[in-house]
């Protein structure tokens, strides 16, 4: 709100009034300040004149003093020489002074003797004159005093005279008119018109004025007070006429003692008359000076006015928006004011307002859709309250529920004390346990790293013996059959059967070497098993084939019996024969004179089964559960007879395993064996070799060379020669057991 | 023929040596591949038998196989390589360092005369 304060048209106002009144009170003030001075010059200058007319008419006076002194003296000269033309002599005298109104001659006494009017043989009627003048023997000017011998009051000058003897005898009386002095002195002079003047006995009692009868006292009129105190001056005061000071005017006076007789002169004029043209004059100043601020004041005010009316239309309508907020009914104020800040100030109050106007249509817009999103709010609001309530007797019943959980609690938690307790100590316990196993784990951390070193060991151990086994085997078997094959000359039988049984320790030796490396590489999992799908006949075709020679030296018949429709094996090639050469070997060897052996195949599920049957010694129930167990053998005895390490069906089984497959055997003492592996059966079909391992026959590794250097480019095509296939190229593991069935063979012839 | 005989064990070289001249074709010895290569540069046989283990060579035989191939001197000879191990990825490593064959150790002096034949015949 405001506070409460001038508006600017009051402060405009109090400035320009300043502005001019300020100006104008100095002018007064000069006015005046002149006007006093001038007041004080002027009356200093009237009264100086005044005193100048007073002079005047004291030298009047005076002289008429003087003439009627000198008529008495000559009437008194008259009176010693023609005494009998005395009365004549006075009565010239009278006659030529006008101002001499009687002549009266007293003697000693004062009785009147001579008379120019009546009165004669009266007593003087001013007797203290009489006296003063006997007493002084001067010439005694009266005090006014009432003359019964003329009936009017007067004044007189008496002459003293004395007789030749030089006494007192009488005086000269002359009464005299000072009206008539007066009045020549101010007809001579005109100053009836400007001054007042009068004459007063020593008494201050009035002997003559202007349209004023003599007599009546004066003393208390300012400037006689002064005559009478014996001053001469001049003075300004206030009186009437008749020396009051109630409804007096200010007058300027001079006042002077006249001669001899000490009367006074007293000359008067209102200060009016003399002020006039000053008090006119400022009398004018002020009035110009009043209009002048009259008309400022005007000026002022419409310039206040106009300066101020457009900025209080403007206030009051910012006023009345900003009080009342009501922004939607702002109104253009229009531009009255020529002075260019109001007009800035009232344009751009316009733009603001009508700016605030639309924001504050806006805003109601946005309150209106606010109002009616809170009617929503309020709604939904309503609805959480309800929902609140079914809260919130939910959570009665569940405090309920809680207090009776809580009662279990407190029973279950005795109870879990105890059981924690026995917990803990049962912890103690574990963690005692644990520690010892942590020893005892340490250790055994030891020991697998100690079995891994042996591992290790081992494994380098059998590469390394492997090979040194190796490189005798093979230049035994090289000078052997060359040996064996006449090639440094031809052999006596003898020696040829010498030369089979070194060749026959040879093989067994290289049997040996293989299977032990066989064993390593299983235990080692090195063993790589490849399988492909196999056709059966590809598969025990060839290790039949070999087996031929040797089981008819031993007279034994073999054969083959594959079912129709038998699927293809899925199976490492290499590997099942293996297998199967085992069998085929130990069927042999496990079979006397005579025997037979026979290879079957049939489907069996989902796998193909492969039987090798003999009726051999067969094997007995007991020995039967650990037959392929490492290093087992059924006889210890049957060692030397039929040889062996007992390796060969380890491997087997280890074989079958890795190649998803499995072995039994039936079998009876004295009554044979049958030996029956299953191999999944393959999906497809196999492919020509009964291998799909892609050979590569003699002599395509050169055509591939020779093309490459054409070529220029690529390495030799992929020749992956997984297996060499060719019969007559010796592989790692079929072979052995084949060179053994040769030598056999060429053993036995 | 001419026949380069590389192999580190001695007696065995001195087997294949007899098989190998038993057979009419001429014997040239060498115990170390780095000999081996030199005799096959200077001599030019038109066989080499190269054993792939060959220790205690400055290189094995897979390498002697390479360099006997990448030199244009003697890159038609009819490489046999001869080993213990024959299982497939030797096999493979064998026939990709440009071997034309592999033969089996031990072996009996009429394969190795066989698969000398066989791969001339080529």
């Amino acid at each position: 709100m405001h506070k409460p304060g001038w508006s600017l048209r009051h402060y405009l106002l109090v400035l320009l009034l300043g502005v001019t009144l300020i100006p104008l009170g100095v002018a007064t003030i000069i006015s005046v300040w002149q006007y006093s001075g001038d007041i004080d010059r002027i009356e200093r200058a009237s009264m100086k004149q005044e005193m100048g007319v007073a002079r005047l008419a004291e030298r009047y006076l005076l002289y008429a003093l003087e003439n009627t002194r000198r008529a008495l003296r000559s009437i008194d000269k008259t009176r010693l020489t023609h005494p009998g033309q005395l009365r004549g002599r006075i009565a010239e005298e009278v006659h030529g002074n006008p101002q001499i109104e009687a002549i009266h001659v007293t003697d000693a006494d004062g009785k009147i003797t001579l008379s120019s009017r009546e009165g004669e043989g009266l007593p003087i009627d001013d007797v203290e004159s009489f006296r003063q003048a006997r007493h002084s023997g001067q010439p005694y000017y009266t005090n006014y005093f009432y003359s019964n011998l003329v009936d009017t009051p007067v004044v007189a000058l008496l002459l003293p005279y004395v007789d030749r003897d030089g006494r007192f005898a009488g005086v000269l009386r002359a009464s005299l008119s000072l009206e008539f002095l007066l009045n020549e002195f101010t007809n001579q002079y005109s100053f009836e018109e400007r001054y007042y003047i009068f004459f007063v006995d020593r008494r201050g009692t009035l002997l003559a004025a202007q349209n004023f009868r003599p007599g009546r006292n004066l003393k208390t009129l300012p400037p006689v007070e002064r005559l009478l105190m014996g001053e001469d001056g001049t003075l300004k005061y206030i009186s009437n006429f008749f020396g009051d000071r109630v409804d007096g005017i200010e007058r300027l006076g001079a006042y002077r003692h006249l001669g001899e007789a000490k009367w006074g002169v007293i000359v008067t004029q209102p200060s009016a008359h003399v002020l006039a043209n000053p008090i006119r004059n400022l009398h004018n100043s002020l009035l110009i000076i009043l209009f002048t601020a009259i008309g400022c004041f005007l000026v002022s005010f419409l310039v206040a006015n106009r300066l101020a009316k457009p900025l209080d239309a403007l206030a009051a309508e910012m006023g009345e928006r900003t009080t009342k907020q009501n922004f939607a009914h702002a109104v253009e104020v229009p531009i009255t004011s020529g002075v260019r800040e109001f007009q800035v100030l009232t344009s751009a109050y316009n733009t603001l307002m009508k700016q605030i106007r639309q924001n504050f249509e806006k805003i109601n817009a946005l309150n209106s859709e606010v109002s009616s999103q809170n009617a929503l709010l309020q709604e939904q609001n309503e609805e959480i309250s309800k929902q609140a309530e079914r809260i919130q007797s939910q959570l009665q019943e569940l405090d309920m529920l809680y207090q009776k959980v809580n009662e279990a609690n407190v029973s279950l938690e005795t109870q879990v004390a105890e059981r924690t307790s026995e917990v803990q100590a049962a912890y103690r316990r574990l963690t005692d346990k644990a520690a010892e196993l942590e020893e005892a784990n340490a250790k055994l951390t030891e020991l697998v790293g100690e079995l891994r070193k042996l591992d290790q060991l081992q494994a380098d151990f059998l590469a390394n013996v492997s090979h040194e086994l190796r490189t005798p085997i093979t230049f035994i078997t090289a000078y052997g059959s060359s040996l064996e094959d006449g090639l440094l000359g031809p052999l006596t039988d003898g020696q040829q059967e010498a030369m089979r049984s070194i060749m026959e320790g040879a093989s067994r030796l290289t049997v040996l070497v293989e299977d032990l490396l066989d064993l390593n590489r299983l235990e080692s999992g090195a063993l790589e098993i490849m399988p492909s799908p196999i056709d059966p006949a590809m598969l025990i075709g060839p290790v039949v084939e070999s087996a031929k020679a040797l089981a008819h030296a031993q007279k034994q018949e073999i054969s083959i019996e594959i079912n129709k429709g038998v699927p293809a094996i899925f199976a490492d090639y290499e590997r099942a024969q293996q297998v199967l050469r085992n069998l085929v070997s130990n069927a042999i060897k496990f079979t006397g004179e005579r025997g037979s052996i026979k290879v079957r195949c049939y489907q069996a599920g989902d796998g193909v089964a492969v039987e090798v049957i003999d009726d051999g010694i067969g094997i007995p129930k007991d020995a039967q559960p650990r037959l392929f167990d490492r290093f087992y053998q059924v006889d210890a005895s049957s060692t030397r007879k039929y040889g062996g390490t007992g390796i060969g069906l380890n491997i087997v089984k280890s074989l079958l395993d890795l190649m998803g497959g499995r072995i039994e055997v039936d079998s009876e003492v004295g009554k044979g064996s049958t030996f029956r592996f299953v191999l999944p059966a393959s999906r497809d079909l196999p492919t020509s070799a009964g291998a799909s391992h892609t050979y590569s026959p003699p002599g395509e590794a050169r055509r591939n060379r020779a093309r490459a250097r054409q070529a220029e480019a690529a390495p030799e095509p992929a020749v992956v020669a997984a297996a060499a296939r060719h019969p007559d190229i010796l592989d790692d593991e079929a072979t052995p057991q084949n060179s053994a069935l040769d030598s056999g063979e060429e053993l036995v012839g | 023929m001419r026949v380069l005989i590389v192999e580190d064990e001695p007696i065995t070289l001195g087997a294949i040596k007899l098989i190998v001249e038993s057979a009419g074709h001429q014997a040239i010895l060498a115990e170390k591949s780095e000999d081996g290569l030199a005799l096959a540069k200077s001599e030019l046989p038109e066989v080499a038998l190269v054993d792939i283990k060959m220790r205690e060579s400055a290189f094995d035989g897979l390498e002697l196989i390479r360099r006997l191939r990448a030199d244009p001197a003697t890159e038609d000879t009819v490489i046999i390589a001869h080993t213990a191990s024959v299982s497939p990825p030797s096999i493979a490593a064998a026939m990709q360092a440009g071997a034309d064959d592999v033969l089996r150790k031990p072996f009996r002096q009429a394969e190795l005369i066989d698969i000398i034949k066989r791969n001339l015949a080529k």
